[in-house]
């Protein structure tokens, strides 16, 4: 049993340093997952605390294998996301709300990808039409399999693997990038919905 | 190579990717593959160490309490503060009261607070709750009000949300005790406070400077202003 799995079996009895360590492992991933959901860093940090609390309180129901787990908490966050979202769009427009934020200035990423690329790429991620932000975010952020994504999302294996192939497509396109057949300026399936 | 045939390559290099393997993908898709590189990379963020340990505190704390779940919320909400305390240190917690938003406990202070709402489930305490912590918000407000115009750059649409989500809370949670024998006083408490508000955010405005801060305060005003114009007119039927 590997040390996941077993701080997921110490969860499931109530052990709370069980979740902690599960937080540890998962969280860093999952606040990247929701900073592309829902844009704002603060509101990303406030939701991860509550998918966890989320997921601290129902583990004990909760029935699969670590790898289950990891998909179990992003269709928590996915929920929680889209949540906020509705609570957001029953207020007026709130013009700073929804200003880009970029990820924390003591992130690692900066050192190897350089800032200037990070920003741009972050960008280019926020500019995806949802559906394909939500599948390369959680493909790439989250390090979930296209199966996987597919059951959080509820949708075919081949629908996953076709909107991660858009997504990488215009994130391409986006930075300039050179990719054969994609009209220049366009990007790819921007009216798709994954609901 | 069919659309299908490319998505399965492109997926099949993905794996190997996330996976930490070396990845390769067939020479047109090599560029996807590139960007892909550059996007984990990118997603690669830390949780700053004052949120994760809020986070965690918050996790060991609830946990603590449903496992010992006595008998009186007082009791409850002490032991939360104590486990808290000595989780995070109780100077922490103490000096996070004032934390306002950006600062490294603020996280701390938003955690506290959610141990106070997972601990009081009815909705009347709910509704207290979010309008205590709705009036907060408003304090931080008030504050990074005066910090950004003694030129220092915060974040006052952030803010602006935070305040409008605990008064929708509130309300939400006013909803919920529609049928208790308390509704009726709990409904007048809620708007005494938001009128009070509401003179609170107009004198923000005043003092904003022209731009998205003082269209946010107004945008806010009107949000407010609504609820309690929906309350009444719900009075008249």
């Amino acid at each position: 049993m590997s040390d996941l799995e077993d701080a997921l079996e110490r969860a499931r009895a109530g052990d709370a340093n069980g979740m902690a360590e599960l937080y540890r492992a998962y969280a860093a991933p999952l606040l990247a997952y929701l900073v592309t959901q829902v844009r704002r860093r603060e509101d990303a940090e406030d939701l991860l605390g509550e998918v966890f609390l989320s997921a601290m309180r129902d583990v004990s129901r909760f029935d699969g294998n670590i790898g289950g787990f990891r998909a179990w908490l992003y269709r928590i966050a996915s929920n929680r996301a889209v949540d906020l979202a509705r609570r957001n769009a029953r207020r007026p427009e709130d013009p700073l709300a929804v200003a880009f934020e970029q990820p924390g200035e003591a992130d690692p990423a900066g050192e190897a990808l350089g800032r200037v690329d990070r920003e741009r790429l972050w960008r280019a991620v926020m500019a995806l039409p949802e559906a394909q932000r939500q599948v390369v975010a959680m493909r790439l952020a989250g390090g979930l399999s296209a199966p996987e994504i597919a059951t959080v999302v509820g949708k075919p294996l081949g629908a996953v693997k076709a909107l991660q192939h858009r997504a990488l497509v215009n994130l391409t396109k986006a930075l300039g990038g050179p990719y054969p057949g994609v009209p220049e300026g366009r990007l790819e399936g921007r009216e798709e919905t994954i609901d | 190579m069919t659309d299908a045939r490319e998505h399965d390559a492109l997926d099949a290099a993905l794996d190997r990717l996330v996976q930490g393997e070396p990845a390769s993908a067939p020479e047109g898709l090599e560029p996807l593959l590139q960007t892909a590189r550059a996007a984990r990379e990118a997603f690669s963020i830390a949780v700053p160490e004052g949120v994760a340990r809020a986070h965690v505190a918050t996790l060991t704390g609830v946990a603590t309490l449903e496992r010992r779940r006595p008998r009186h919320r007082v009791a409850l909400v002490l032991i939360a503060a104590a486990i808290t305390a000595i989780l995070l240190g109780g100077a922490a917690v103490t000096a996070s009261a004032s934390a306002l938003p950006g600062e490294i406990l603020y996280p701390v202070k938003r955690a506290v607070e959610r141990i106070e709402l997972v601990i009081h489930s009815d909705p009347a305490s709910r509704t207290k709750l979010h309008l205590e912590f709705a009036q907060r918000r408003l304090a931080e407000l008030s504050a990074l009000q005066a910090l950004r115009r003694a030129g220092q750059k915060v974040d006052v649409g952030a803010a602006m949300s935070s305040y409008q989500a605990e008064v929708k809370a509130a309300e939400d949670a006013l909803a919920a005790d529609a049928s208790s024998a308390g509704y009726q006083a709990l409904a007048a408490s809620l708007d005494a406070q938001l009128q009070r508000h509401l003179a609170v955010l107009a004198a923000l405005r005043v003092g904003a400077i022209p731009g998205p801060a003082q269209v946010a305060i107004t945008n806010t005003i009107q949000h407010v202003g609504s609820a309690l114009s929906a309350r009444d007119a719900a009075l008249l039927v």
